[in-house]
C-alpha cells in the first residue's frame, strides 16, 4: 500500500469517524433531554399542524357566540345545531390555569391536534349527562397538572355558557372503566389526558379532572 | 356480553343511518328508533342492552339538523335491528367472537341493509374487533375505546431517529469496506 494511498485512508477514516461519533453524540443527547423538551416541540407541532393541509377530516367550526348568553335558564333544545364529527362548536376554559381552547366535537388524532376533543359517546352541555373531553398533555391540558378542587371549567356554546366546579382529579389506567362513568343521570364534565404529563411516548395511564355543574341553561324540549 | 352489545350497536348505528334532512331533536320516529335501541333483550338467559355511551352515540346523530326519519324507514330500521337480535337470541351466545360465521355473517347482512338506506358505510375492523358507521366519509358511531392517545406525537422524532441509526450503519459499512478499522 502507498504512502498517499494510506494518508487517504486516514483522512477519510478522521472523517468518517467524526460523523459516526456525532450521529452516536446527538442521537444520546436527544435521548437523555427530550423529556424535557418535548412539550415545546409538540407545542410547535400543534401550531404548525393548525394548517396541515393533508389533514383531510372535515373540521369546520359551528361557534359563533352570542352576546346574550348569559343569564338564561332555559334552551329550547330546537335552537341547538347539533355538530358533526370533527366540528368546532364551544369553547373550553380554565381561568385559574388560563386555559382557553377550542373545543371540538369528536375527538381523533387530527382534531386533537387542533384543540381538545368530546368523545361522541357523550352528551352535549346541558342535557344532564357526563361530558368526556381528551386533550393533549403537551398542549392546553398540560396545565390540568396544576388544577385544584374548587377551580371552575367554562365551556361557551352558541346556546349558552356552562360552568363546572371541580371536584376531585384522579390517575387511572386506560381500560380502567370505573374511571368515568357515561351512564350516570348527572351532568359530570370529565377531563383526561395522559399521564405522567410530561412523559415521552405512549402510556396507558390517564389523569382525570372531574367537575358539576354549576350553572348554565337547561335544554327543553316542546 | 360487550361482544355482543358491540354487534347490537353495529345494527343500532346502521339503523341511525336512516337520514336525510330536517328539524332538530327527536321526533316520534327518532324516538321510536333509540327506544328500540335501549329495549333489554335475554340471550342465553342475560339480559343485554346497549352501552350508554352507544345509545348516546345515536341519539347525538339522530337530533342533527339533517337527519330526518320517515315512519317507513324507522320501521325499516327497526326491523334491521330486530333481525340481529333475533339472531343473537337465536344463537344462544352472549359473545360475538364466538358466534358461527353464518351468524356472524347474518347480522352484518342486516347492519349492511340497513345502512344503505340512507348512503351510509359501515367500516368492520376485524382485527381490533371496531365498527365505524359513516356518513360521506365521517364518522357518525363507533365502538371504539372512549378514551384516545393523548400523549406528545413522538412519530417524526422516531423517523429522524431511524434516518440517523440507518446513516451510521452506512458510515460503518463503508468504513468497514474500505479498512479504515484496520492499522
Amino acid at each position: 500500500m502507498s504512502k498517499s494511498s494510506f494518508s487517504l485512508k486516514r483522512r477519510l477514516g478522521y472523517f468518517l469517524l467524526t460523523i459516526i461519533l456525532s450521529l452516536i453524540g446527538y442521537i444520546a443527547v436527544i435521548v437523555t433531554v427530550l423529556p424535557l423538551v418535548s412539550p415545546f416541540i409538540s407545542s410547535m407541532g400543534l401550531v404548525m399542524s393548525a394548517t396541515d393541509s393533508t389533514d383531510d377530516l372535515k373540521t369546520g367550526s359551528i361557534f359563533e357566540p352570542k352576546v346574550d348568553l348569559a343569564e338564561k335558564d332555559t334552551v329550547n333544545e330546537k335552537d341547538i345545531v347539533m355538530p358533526v364529527y370533527g366540528t368546532h362548536y364551544a369553547k373550553l376554559e380554565i381561568p385559574a390555569l388560563s386555559v382557553s381552547v377550542g373545543l371540538y366535537f369528536g375527538d381523533s388524532s387530527q382534531v386533537l391536534k387542533k384543540g381538545v376533543g368530546q368523545y361522541i359517546g357523550s352528551s352535549l352541555p346541558g342535557y344532564g349527562r357526563p361530558i368526556l373531553i381528551g386533550g393533549h398533555n403537551n398542549g392546553a391540558f398540560n396545565a390540568l397538572q396544576r388544577v385544584k378542587v374548587g377551580d371552575t371549567v367554562a365551556i361557551t356554546t352558541n346556546y349558552g355558557v356552562y360552568q363546572y366546579r371541580v371536584t376531585g382529579t384522579s390517575v387511572a389506567d386506560q381500560s380502567d372503566k370505573s374511571a368515568y362513568d357515561l351512564s350516570q343521570n348527572k351532568e359530570q364534565l370529565i377531563l383526561y389526558t395522559c399521564y405522567p404529563f410530561n412523559t415521552l411516548g405512549l402510556t396507558n395511564k390517564r389523569f382525570f379532572v372531574y367537575g358539576d355543574k354549576i350553572s348554565g341553561p337547561e335544554i327543553v324540549t316542546d | 356480553m360487550k361482544r355482543i352489545l358491540s354487534m347490537a350497536i353495529c345494527v343500532t348505528l346502521l339503523a341511525f343511518a336512516c337520514i336525510t334532512a330536517s328539524a332538530a331533536g327527536l321526533d316520534a320516529n327518532k324516538s321510536k328508533i333509540l327506544d328500540s335501541l335501549k329495549t333489554e333483550v335475554s340471550v342465553g338467559g342475560k339480559k343485554v342492552s346497549l352501552p350508554a355511551e352507544l345509545v348516546v352515540q345515536a341519539e347525538n346523530f339522530l337530533k342533527r339538523d339533517d337527519v330526518n326519519i320517515t315512519s317507513e324507514q324507522a320501521d325499516e330500521i327497526i326491523d334491521n335491528i330486530n333481525k340481529a337480535m333475533n339472531t343473537l337470541k337465536s344463537s344462544g351466545i352472549t359473545s360475538i367472537s364466538n358466534l358461527s360465521l353464518k351468524d356472524k355473517t347474518a347480522i352484518l347482512d342486516n347492519i349492511r341493509a340497513a345502512a344503505e338506506v340512507v348512503g351510509l358505510t359501515v367500516s368492520v375492523n376485524s382485527t381490533a374487533k371496531t365498527i365505524v358507521v359513516l356518513k360521506d366519509g365521517v364518522p357518525v358511531a363507533t365502538n371504539e375505546v372512549a378514551l384516545k392517545i393523548t400523549g406528545p406525537d413522538v412519530t417524526a422524532i422516531y423517523v429522524f431517529s431511524g434516518m440517523f441509526l440507518v446513516l451510521i450503519a452506512g458510515c460503518i459499512a463503508v468504513a468497514l469496506k474500505a479498512r479504515l478499522f484496520v492499522k
